[in-house]
């Protein structure tokens, strides 16, 4: 059975760490699962584009922490009968 | 009796010498001979993590320097204005390019984001781990006493403030710090290695500060100040001509003598 390496185990403590900040503010877990779910595709062997989405998102996890960040929103088209 | 003034009117010349006159009159009327282009190679570091599969790599551009202002900084507007919209840079470049074009059309002029600082895009670098550690030093007057705060203001003899004379200028540019191997090797390892904030940290020297023991013990580990061997980069590169070199100097010395006194203390 193949385990996981060790960057694939820190994205996935990021993960948790995201699904766990974003608990008690509505809006946010649909957005981090589609990021998440989106990224799932990138090659293993792609390390360089990897970091710089963990570093990216550790950032985006400090700010969703901070105590002043509510909720999220998010408009989206819908189809008009003309 | 050549007047090579070209201001002169026409009918101030018209009592030249006819010879003259014919002269003038072409000057007036034809332009000045069209410089040749004076073409300048750039290569510029480029990368682009939002599309998958990027690599970073060296994008050459070129530029007619007869078009273009003399700093980097108008060429770099310059390409992104006309060739190429999709180069990314921080506005705020413009304290520290101070650079002008060398002129020498031969020589190709190289682009590198700050050295050994994670990229965002680009020339943009990460800079989050500079500004956590400004924060950490508290850029701030301190008073032990607060309660005449915004009242009046602080005072200050002349002496005093100018010992602060080659500190203010500081833009936070954050090249002294990037361009120091020893800030390379310790940087972000290390949270308590403060960057050359010596020169940022104003109120350790400013005489109205009052808590200028609690910042000089702040500083006993053998990380934050002591990682400096005096390797003088960040005096050479500083884009203002400060000297972050001679500051922490200063301040080794100052905790030097802080160090004699609690000793003598004890």
């Amino acid at each position: 059975m193949v385990r996981h390496s060790k960057l694939q185990k820190q994205v996935l403590t990021l993960y948790r760490q995201f699904l766990l900040a974003a608990q008690d503010k509505p809006g946010f877990i649909p957005r981090i699962r589609d990021e998440f779910r989106a990224n799932a595709a990138i090659k293993k062997t792609d390390v360089m584009h990897i970091e710089y989405l963990y570093r990216r998102a550790q950032r985006q996890l400090e700010l969703l922490k901070d105590v002043n960040t509510k909720q999220l929103g998010s408009f989206s088209k819908t189809k008009e009968d003309n | 009796k050549m007047f090579a003034c070209i201001s002169f009117t026409r009918s101030a010349v018209a009592f030249r010498n006819c010879r003259t006159l014919v002269l003038v009159r072409y000057a007036q009327t034809a332009a000045a001979p069209a410089p040749e282009p004076k073409i300048k190679k750039f290569q510029i570091y480029r990368w682009d993590p939002d599309t998958p599969g990027d690599k970073p790599r060296m994008q050459t551009y070129e530029i007619d320097l007869n078009t273009c202002g003399p700093m980097v900084l108008d060429a770099l507007i310059k390409i992104k204005n006309e060739m190429d919209p999709t180069l990314t840079f921080r506005r705020s470049c413009r304290e520290a390019c101070l650079n002008k074009i060398d002129t020498n059309t031969s020589k190709v002029m190289k682009i590198y984001p700050l050295p050994h600082m994670y990229v965002v895009k680009d020339l943009v670098p990460d800079m989050s781990n500079f500004y956590a550690q400004y924060k950490s030093i508290e850029p701030y007057l301190k008073k032990k006493d607060e309660s005449k705060q915004g009242k009046e203001q602080y005072l200050q003899s002349i002496e005093d403030r100018q010992k602060l004379d080659g500190l203010y200028e500081c833009i936070l540019c954050a090249c002294c710090s990037t361009s120091c191997p020893s800030y390379w090797w310790n940087g972000d390892n290390h949270l308590s290695l403060l960057i050359n904030f010596t020169i940022i940290n104003l109120p350790m020297i400013d005489s109205r500060d009052d808590f200028t023991e609690e910042r000089l013990s702040k500083l006993q580990d053998p990380f934050s100040l002591y990682r400096c061997h005096t390797i003088m980069n960040c005096t050479k590169t500083c884009p203002k001509g400060l000297n972050p070199g001679k500051a922490i100097a200063e301040i080794k010395k100052m905790m030097a003598t802080y160090k004699e006194k609690r000793s003598s203390a004890i």
